[in-house]
């Protein structure tokens, strides 16, 4: 069996023209140019880039079209916008400027939007959000709306939900382990990614290649996202773009040799 | 006169392509009218989506028998992704023929335990005629950013420019005269994609 090599790609979080960083989905930190970090990493090669307005749905306004523009003149790479879609229509203004993707998130749980925007524009354009909250009972559930509104439903049971509706790939993202580079969480990935036939692209948690290696390890998600890791160095969160190697990359799901 | 003139009938990603060859510096243009069309240099045929969808809206526009026209001028056509399998005699996807400018087939990938549908993501792929001018530069170690869920296959070899393997070989470009078409995206392959697009505004 041939299979493609894991994709690594870098979520930007940006709002009002500024690059963020939430911990947790608290306290965003500033940290300069959101654009300029797209080039830097354009000319990094990555493989992907997901830019994400952490505002748009909160405050209910339109995503920043000139923005998005702007980002999608300097990325030769596939690129997927999220933040305030809630319309048909404008997820074609989005493809149209030169996005290849739409993060779809609050709009997407009654299946509606979703199946409607893989009907016109495929669902290789369609990418369905889930933020994943723990309670203290330890029960993982649903959270759109940047954490702000639970769904109360079983993260697999949505998942499943979400590609049935027309989903082309999901996102999943840990909100507790968001910018704590303590690892994903691998179980709810492995479960997720077992339970779809759809790419699961995973985030929250990434602090090294480590954290990478071991999700790909234990889990068929088809790509590892990560915010901190790529654009904050050292314990002083210092902004610094960064992004692994291509021989990195591509060793980053096989297993060591055996010695044998 | 625009070096490269893009087919604009609805459906299709003509802004990425347009932001990568405005970053080539190469003049292009996006073209809706079969007069802007037939008097094009070179015609590029992007498509995203289903097929029918693709063709069905090529039909719409009333510029489905413009490229077979100018397909026959001679001049170089280059079809992306579904754009690529447009040009096939037709798709396992859809019921409407396609352009049938190279005799080749777009199937569905035999289904096959842990292959994921669609094939999406970087991968690499191995020219079988290297000296090809869409070629040059690209010889080596050179990956693309592929989203597709069905497969091109020719009905012979000579048409198959470039392989790519997912669950067996698959036609990654396609050749035929003055016809070429990739199953991958080029304006989304950083520089391997500037250096493919740089090729064909110079054939």
């Amino acid at each position: 069996m041939s299979s493609l090599r894991p994709r690594v790609i870098p979520c930007l979080q940006f709002a009002d023209g500024e690059l963020l960083k939430t911990r947790r989905f608290k306290d965003p930190l500033y940290l300069g140019d959101p654009l300029n970090a797209v080039k830097l990493f354009n000319d990094l090669e990555c493989d992907e880039l997901v830019v994400v307005d952490i505002r748009a749905t909160l405050e209910n306004r339109e995503p920043d079209y000139a923005m998005i523009e702007e980002f999608a003149a300097e990325a030769f790479m596939p690129v997927a916008y999220g933040g305030g879609i809630s319309s048909i229509e404008q997820i074609g203004r989005i493809l149209t400027i030169g996005i290849e993707k739409v993060v779809i998130g609050a709009a997407a749980p009654d299946g509606k939007l979703v199946a409607a925007a893989a009907a016109v524009f495929g669902s290789q354009s369609v990418v369905v959000a889930m933020d994943v909250r723990k309670s203290m009972f330890g029960r993982r559930s649903v959270w759109v709306c940047s954490g702000t509104r639970n769904l109360n439903v079983d993260p697999c049971a949505y998942a499943v939900q979400m590609q049935a509706a027309g989903a082309g790939e999901l996102f999943v993202q840990s909100i507790d382990l968001e910018s704590t580079r303590s690892g994903y969480d691998l179980e709810l990935m492995q479960e997720i990614s077992a339970s779809v036939q759809i790419p699961v692209i995973a985030c929250g948690g990434a602090g090294s290649l480590d954290d990478i290696r071991r999700l790909l390890r234990s889990s068929s998600v088809a790509a590892a996202a990560a915010g901190t890791m790529f654009v904050l160095h050292g314990k002083h969160n210092a902004p610094l773009i960064s992004y692994p190697l291509p021989h990195e990359i591509a060793t980053l799901r096989d297993l060591p040799k055996d010695p044998s | 006169m625009a070096e490269i003139s893009i087919l604009h009938y609805g459906i299709g990603n003509t802004g990425s392509i347009l932001n990568m060859l405005r970053k080539l510096r190469v003049d292009a243009s996006v073209v809706s009218t079969p007069e802007s069309v037939l008097a094009a240099k070179r015609l590029l045929l992007p498509g995203i989506g289903a097929f029918d969808a693709c063709m069905g809206a090529l039909q719409q526009s009333g510029l489905r028998d413009c490229v077979p026209e100018f397909a026959a001028s001679g001049r170089p056509l280059l079809g992306i992704c579904v754009g690529m399998q447009m040009l096939t005699l037709g798709s396992d996807e859809g019921v409407i023929p396609g352009l049938g400018l190279i005799g080749a087939h777009t199937r569905r990938f035999a289904p096959s335990p842990g292959l994921r549908i669609p094939h999406m993501g970087w991968d690499t792929v191995r020219w079988l005629n290297p000296e090809h001018p869409l070629a040059q530069g690209l010889s080596g170690e050179s990956r693309f950013y592929f989203v597709h869920s069905f497969r091109v296959s020719c009905e012979a070899r000579a048409n198959v420019l470039a392989l790519c393997d997912y669950g067996g070989e698959f036609a990654a470009a396609i050749v035929g005269d003055n016809v070429v078409g990739v199953q991958f995206h080029p304006e989304k392959s950083h520089r391997f994609g500037l250096q493919l697009l740089k090729n064909f505004s110079t054939t």
